[in-house]
């Protein structure tokens, strides 16, 4: 029978079936401090040793470094615990821990992949079946060596229409939010194909599907084309890809046109969008470019276009946290960095920063941020009230203190 | 016997759940963020055996675990939602905590809290009134492992582990 690339990947990874349920090994298991530090106690109680240490990767980004003294004990706990579990891949301080995955040469496509935080789903940009779990099913991995799952509906999700210089990823995750709500296709596999002219970038594609947690997906695999093979090949991974059959069976079908405009999420919720256009009235007080969906290469040479040879508004804090170790290097040698703070920038270690509302950068009652990470509920990134867009987006509204559509400052 | 309902609406994320400031490994702290976010109040005077009536969504969000650990931390008798979203009906199953889907409509406004009846054996709740809802239990695989009292102590009855899977 004609399969689909879920249903290819998710056959791979079977290793029975239990009633209504499947169980399925995994080739990378993803850990983060503020998550895994929930881990320690519980799986010292169990006392049983790892199944695949190898396959484990233990980054370390919420708390970092840490905003007060309690984060700073809990950030140490969980560091010294992943010192003893010896055989697993650790990266503290390396970056977010969805972006420092992607960029793991032992990352290809076709893969399973779980961590302990919701946006794991981003893996699937590269065509891999990726998703977050919470600390008891991760906990659960790591000793017996797989996960449990019913086997989802799958959605066929083409993306079609022109990229304008002005879209990005975030335009896209936010059309779709915007058209299929959170719930239609709650708890799908998501299978992106890009049929858009111009392709949308890697960096746009891990922004895009970063989001598919916020859609409410299962999994949001972007099936492999040749942007997906030059972003692995250029880290050295060999496996070939994995496509899915031609008729193969889906649950449902969707098309989405590119979005002609910047969009802009507005309170309570991302899927609450409004074109960037019509949002002049909000002023902000803090712009903050970063988190694993906005903080990429591409997002900071975005900000770069926008800010350079200007200044931040009066008043107004930019926040530029690059998602990764390499990130912040390859920005800096752009000249990015510099610009950045000449334009009166504040640029701070890769972590989350205030993308959780946990840590460095989060934003007062009666504050208004536009930022170009993925979630806007209240209480998210504190007390005051986010907005979500692009990069472009983010660094226009910089430099004017309100929402502002990048258009305006086109060359 | 007679217990309270505190009844949410759609959509209720983690955030609403447990706000990330109560996030700490001190119990005492975490237990004082049940629905902070929705309600300070209720946050406060929940009581234990207490049932939760939400809509569709509920638990949206993050994969923050503590957001569904402090119902049981809070002795919570009953989440039952119109829908959940995935991680947080994982999160559920995988700590034991008694969960149902909500089959029937919802007669009472978010926001409310209505004194109730659970029949867990009929799986409907309902009030003086003559409203009530009814429920429908999790899956087989699901109710296994919550009545194994969640997903850490089936390993050794439930799975057999293949450490070459
Ligand atoms: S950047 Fe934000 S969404 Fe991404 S892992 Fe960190 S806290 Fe979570």
């Amino acid at each position: 029978m004609a399969q689909s690339l879920t249903s290819k990947i998710l056959a791979r990874h079977t290793l029975r079936q239990d009633g209504d349920h499947l169980l399925i090994s995994y080739d990378h298991l993803l850990l983060h401090d503020a998550t895994g530090a929930l881990l320690i106690e519980p799986f010292r109680k169990l006392g049983k040793p790892l199944a695949h240490p190898e396959r484990i990767l233990a980054a370390a980004d919420h708390f970092v470094p840490p905003a007060t003294a309690e984060r700073a004990e809990i950030l140490q706990q969980y560091l010294d615990f992943t010192l003893e579990l010896a055989g697993i891949r650790r990266s503290p301080f390396t970056g977010i821990c969805h972006q420092i995955m992607v960029e793991d040469p032992l990352v290809g496509c076709g893969q399973f992949i779980i961590g302990a935080d919701s946006h794991t789903i981003m893996a699937g940009a590269l065509g891999n079946l990726a998703c977050g779990l919470g600390s008891t099913d991760i906990l659960f991995s790591m000793v017996t060596g797989f996960t449990w799952l019913a086997p989802p509906k799958i959605l066929k999700l083409k993306l079609q229409g022109n990229q304008t210089t002005t879209i990005r990823g975030k335009d896209i995750a936010l059309q779709i939010l915007h058209t299929l709500g959170t719930t239609t296709y709650a708890d799908y596999a998501f299978e992106c194909v890009d049929a858009t002219t111009t392709k949308l970038s890697m960096d746009s594609r891990f922004s895009l599907a970063c989001m598919g947690a916020e859609m409410g997906a299962a999994f949001f695999t972007i099936v492999h084309d040749e942007i997906t093979a030059t972003f692995l090949q250029a880290k050295g991974v060999k496996t070939p890809a994995i496509l899915a059959d031609h008729n193969a069976h889906y649950d449902a079908r969707e098309t989405i046109q590119i979005p002609s405009e910047p969009l802009v999420a507005i309170p309570p919720a991302p899927w609450c969008v409004e074109p960037a256009k019509d949002l002049k009235h909000i002023p902000i007080h803090q712009a903050f470019v970063g988190s694993c969906t906005g903080g990429r290469l591409e997002d900071i040479a975005d900000t770069v276009a926008i800010i350079k040879g200007k200044k931040v508004a009066t008043n107004v804090r930019l926040v530029v946290i690059p998602a990764s170790k390499k990130v912040y290097l390859d920005a800096l040698e752009a000249g990015y960095i510099s610009e950045i703070i000449k334009a009166g920038g504040i640029v701070d270690a890769p972590s989350c920063g205030p993308c959780g509302g946990i840590d460095k950068g989060i934003i007062g009652s009666g504050q208004n941020m536009i930022a170009t990470s993925n979630r806007n509920f209240p209480g998210r990134t504190g007390p005051g009230d986010t907005y979500l867009a692009s990069a472009l987006v983010t660094a226009a509204s910089a430099i004017t203190g309100y929402i502002t559509d990048p258009r305006e400052f086109a060359p | 016997m007679n217990r309270f309902a505190y009844v949410v609406g759609e959509n209720i994320s983690t955030d609403l759940i447990h706000p990330p400031n109560f996030f700490s490994l001190d119990k005492n702290i975490r237990k004082q963020g049940l629905l902070h976010g929705y309600n300070p109040e209720w946050a406060k005077t929940i009581e234990p055996g207490s049932v939760i009536i939400a809509g569709h969504n509920l638990g949206c969000g993050s994969s923050r675990e503590v957001t569904a650990r402090v119902f049981a931390d809070r002795k919570i008798k009953l989440v039952c939602a119109l829908s959940f979203a995935r991680i947080f009906y994982r999160n559920m199953v995988n700590l034991g905590i008694p969960i149902a889907t909500i089959t029937s409509r919802i007669p009472w406004q978010e926001g409310s809290k209505v004194t109730i009846i659970y029949d867990e054996e009929n799986q409907t709740i309902s009030a003086q009134e003559g409203q009530h809802i009814e429920l429908a239990p999790p899956s087989p695989f699901a109710r296994k492992i919550i009545s194994q009292g969640g997903l850490l102590n089936s390993i050794d009855n439930l799975f057999q582990v293949n450490h070459h899977g």
